[in-house]
């Protein structure tokens, strides 16, 4: 049976079709002779906006492809706890990195991951966290990578 | 320089310790990641690019060439000992490979397939050596228009060849495409789909792309179903393959390495193909197809050594039309450009050091992975055992470092954690990311040689079509369009009609 989400991404790729599109020819579409900025990303933007529509029309009155399943992960069956707060916390240390330091935040990044990921133990969680922090970071500086030291001054 | 010095000074320049060295690391790293399930070549060579900025060009190409063969030879050992691809170019090796360790003839299986890949790894290197030289010369006359009608058959590969649906994988490439073309146009110099961003107008980058899709995906992925490893307890007793193993590999090892070799070059190849198109022809010639998927020591010898070849033969658009054939060389090509050095057929031109020194180290390379792979086979499973709650945060702080160290710049770390959850997302809905990938990799040229093509004929479209070379690459990929349009068409109609 078909599911409504399955029409998700096709949408997706619509509205990015048109947005592109849009965008190009703000740019500039030119002509074939002198070709403007836009000319490429509208051309683009014209066939993902044919082929979002042909998904959809698969979706309505296609057959199934074969080779199309899906692994049998369903999209709606997401751990969304666990994915929100690991994506959340990649753009908190992104934004906190300068501020913060590279050496303490990365240590507290450590710390909730390997607790998120399944470590029980706070013992070696807090273990893990070090060693790791310690051996990356020689490594890395050793190869020639500077990192932010942050209020803290490490 | 001819051949014979040529290949002379590349053998210097792999023996120089250095090189030794990252030749060694790159295949040693290869093999662990090609062990572990949930991180793949394309996110180890993402993940390294930033480290190689400190190297020069030949040692940084050689670590990064020898994680890409070196992981599909790791990719085996999870296959027999677990029943789990560690490589999606492995996945066939499971089949025979586990069935014969279940029946106790794990050491067999994994000695047959470490000696399958060297033969087929050995004899990719080898033709490639010859190849190359004489593609790039006839390279180098192509104008903008071949090149275009080329990326073209490239990309239609790429999508005709994509494992699940075609439509899907069109999607992909064209938003890889698209993505290519955010930063500083560079033909009128204006900036395209940048919002005012510094960080966009230099456009998005491969490693953030790269890390985000193949890094942090993977990992949501695998967060939310972890993977699940119960290595098979058997002693691992003789390695080295008895008579009778030899005398039935002997065929599928030659016709593997045939097989893969030329699977390898086209795009949207590589190892996969190679190995299931290896199987599929051992299973169909054999005098005892009953005994495939039962433990058949010919569905490992084929497939792996076939999956070798490949990875060989994956080098030869790259190195001498400056094509990648997959995701992986595609972030290898990203890796070269870094380094200042443009993959196709100026290269062997320009820097023939990098070409010919890369080459020799894949020989050295392969004799590595031999060495390693046979008696670290205890390390490999001791490795396989490391829970993935212990290699997820790892993975995801190389992912940042790699990121963040590329321009110092904390807004690659966003872009990389932006395209980690698109790249999730659209995994759930079984789309493939090599297509996106190729896509963006590909788009550069794409778009300069149909700008370049359309100044050359003064506008006129047919410059595509009257050129002997572009028009036979725009008829295939026709071809391919119109015969899967016609495919799904006649489903559709008996669908109906039923």
């Amino acid at each position: 049976m078909k599911k409504k989400y399955e029409l998700a991404p096709a949408v997706f790729w619509g509205l990015l079709s048109i947005f592109v599109v849009l965008n190009a020819y703000k740019l500039g579409l030119g002509n074939f002779k002198n070709a403007g900025p836009g000319l490429m990303p509208f051309l683009l933007g014209i066939c993902l906006f044919l082929v979002s529509m042909l998904l959809i029309g698969k979706f309505f009155f296609g057959v199934k492809e074969e080779n199309g399943t899906p692994k049998g992960i369903s999209p709606m069956k997401m751990d969304l706890k666990k994915i929100s707060l690991v994506s959340l916390s990649l753009f908190a240390y992104a934004l906190l990195l300068k501020t913060i330091g590279f050496l303490s935040l990365t240590s507290l990044l450590l710390l909730f991951l390997f607790r998120i990921a399944g470590s029980r133990k706070w013992r070696v969680v807090v273990f893990a966290s070090v060693i790791t922090m310690v051996i990356t970071y020689f490594v890395f500086t050793s190869l020639g990578l500077r990192f932010p030291k942050g209020i803290f001054g490490y | 320089m001819d051949w014979f010095s040529s290949i002379l000074s590349g053998f210097q320049i792999a023996f120089q310790p250095a090189n030794f060295l990252y030749c060694f690391l790159g295949v040693f790293l290869g093999t662990l990641i090609g062990v572990l399930p949930g991180i793949g070549p394309g996110g180890t060579i993402a993940i390294l690019l930033p480290i190689t900025f400190g190297i020069s060009p030949v040692s940084a190409i050689i670590l990064l060439a020898g994680v890409y063969y070196g992981a599909m030879y790791g990719g085996s050992t999870t296959s027999i000992l677990v029943n789990i691809p560690g490589e999606a170019s492995s996945v066939v090796t499971c089949l025979d490979g586990y069935q014969m360790a279940r029946n106790g003839r794990a050491g067999p299986a994994l000695g047959i397939s470490a000696f399958g890949s060297f033969i087929g790894g050995t004899f990719s290197v080898v033709v490639l050596m010859f190849l190359v030289q004489p593609l790039a010369n006839a390279a180098l006359k192509f104008g903008p228009p071949e090149y275009f009608s080329l990326t073209c058959l490239g990309l239609t590969l790429i999508t005709y060849l994509a494992r699940r649906s075609m439509v899907k994988a069109i999607a992909m490439a064209l938003f890889g495409l698209i993505l290519s073309t955010v930063g500083i146009d560079l033909i009128s110099g204006e900036a395209r789909f940048a919002f005012g961003s510094p960080t966009l107008l230099d456009g998005v980058g491969i490693v953030p792309l790269a890390m985000g899709f193949f890094g942090i995906s993977e990992v949501l992925t695998n967060l939310e179903s972890p993977i699940e490893r119960i290595i098979f307890k058997t002693r691992i007793g003789n390695l080295l393959p008895d008579k009778e193993d030899w005398k039935r590999s002997t065929g599928p090892v030659i016709r593997g390495s045939l097989i893969g070799f030329p699977l390898g070059v086209l795009p949207g190849g590589g190892g996969v193909i190679a190995s299931f198109v290896s199987y599929a022809v051992e299973k169909r010639i054999s005098k005892r197809p009953e005994e495939f998927g039962k433990g058949a020591i010919e569905g490992v010898a084929g497939p792996e050594t076939a999956n070798n070849a490949g990875a060989g033969g994956a080098f030869i658009p790259l190195f001498a039309l400056g094509i990648p054939p997959n995701v992986v060389l595609a972030i290898l090509a990203g890796g070269l450009i870094i380094h200042g050095v443009a993959p196709g057929p100026t290269m062997l031109r320009d820097h023939p050091q990098i070409f010919w020194g890369t080459v020799a180290s894949m020989y050295l390379g392969n004799i590595m992975l031999l060495v390693l792979n046979l008696p670290l086979i205890s390390l490999w499973i001791k490795i396989l055992k490391v829970p993935y709650r212990i290699l997820m945060p790892l993975i995801i702080i190389f992912c940042l470092i790699g990121a963040y160290s590329i321009n110092n710049n904390i807004w690659d770390i966003v872009i990389m954690g932006i395209f980690g959850i698109i790249g999730y997302i659209l995994r759930k809905f079984d789309y493939e990311e090599a297509p996106l990938m190729l896509g963006f990799i590909l788009g550069p040229i794409f778009e300069t040689a149909f700008r370049q093509s359309l100044i050359i004929s003064n506008g006129q479209l047919s410059i595509f079509i009257i050129r002997p070379i572009s028009l036979l690459c725009i008829a295939v990929a026709a071809f391919l369009f119109i015969s899967t349009g016609f495919s799904y068409y006649r489903k559709s109609k008996i669908r109906m009609t039923q």
